[in-house]
């Protein structure tokens, strides 16, 4: 069964490293994979890992500046109440799909 | 912005079968989540859990057999999500089945103005700072 996607999102949260990713580029600033390594005790390769997975949950964007990609902190996936309502919609369209599925399998009673 | 959601789908069950199907934990683990543990009493405990990640944690609130069952849920874990809401399931007769609604409610404390929601992500945020708490409405506003 498909995860929870509202949890999911905060799943990708749940490691410490992509919380400092975060708490970094909160200042609104981007930062370029070489910067943030600078300022996280971990490789490059690294942050180009914990920066995919973030992106995947829609929290970083990321922009190509010269011969460079820079991050930033798009926070919107967590703090938008209606997107919010819209994914528990959702998930709600996916359950009573698995829901009708199931009835349908259920001898009827006479 | 609506602040429920509401879903309705009709099942070719009868009543008492439509019943079981949404209030008993074997049937409610083929569709509301991999894990399902409810104790159908007022007041009694809800756990929740997806195999793919995310638990929820809840308490029933009403139990009116055959006709409405109504619970309070939140994630287990903190997070801006952390917020409580209400879901409702009603049956009612709808030709030769049964029609199942379900009403999602309590989205309120996401609103940007709410104190709740500033709360719900500041207890998230840990060392993360995105911010005081007091520009929160900004990022809260869509």
């Amino acid at each position: 069964m498909s995860p929870d996607p509202v949890g999911a999102t905060f799943a990708a949260l749940a490691d410490p490293t992509r919380r400092h990713v975060i708490g970094v580029l909160s200042g609104g600033q981007e930062a370029s994979v070489s910067e943030l390594a600078r300022e996280l005790p971990i490789s490059r390769q690294a942050v180009a890992k914990h920066l995919a997975a973030l992106a995947d949950a829609g929290l970083v964007e990321s922009s190509r500046q010269g011969r460079e990609t820079r991050y930033r902190l798009t926070p919107g996936p967590l703090t938008d109440a209606g997107a919010w309502i819209d994914r528990v919609g959702s998930e709600w369209d996916s359950r009573l799909g698995r829901l009708r599925r199931h009835a349908d399998t259920r001898p009827r009673s006479a | 912005m609506s602040e429920s959601v509401t879903r309705e789908i009709v099942l070719p069950l009868e009543r008492e079968e439509a019943w079981r199907v949404v209030t008993e934990p074997d049937h409610l683990r083929e569709w509301l989540a991999d894990d399902v543990e409810i104790e159908l009493v007022e007041g009694g405990q809800i756990e929740i859990g997806w195999d793919g990640g995310g638990r929820r944690l809840g308490t029933v609130e009403t139990v009116e057999e055959l006709e409405r069952l109504v619970f309070r849920w939140h994630p287990e874990e903190p997070g801006p999500d952390h917020i409580e809401t209400t879901v409702e399931i009603g049956l009612d007769d709808a030709g030769d089945g049964t029609r199942v609604t379900v009403v999602e409610s309590g989205f309120e404390a996401l609103e940007p103005t709410s104190l709740a929601g500033c709360t719900a992500v500041s207890t998230w945020i840990w060392d993360v700072r995105l911010g005081a708490c007091g520009d929160l409405p900004l990022m809260l506003a869509r």
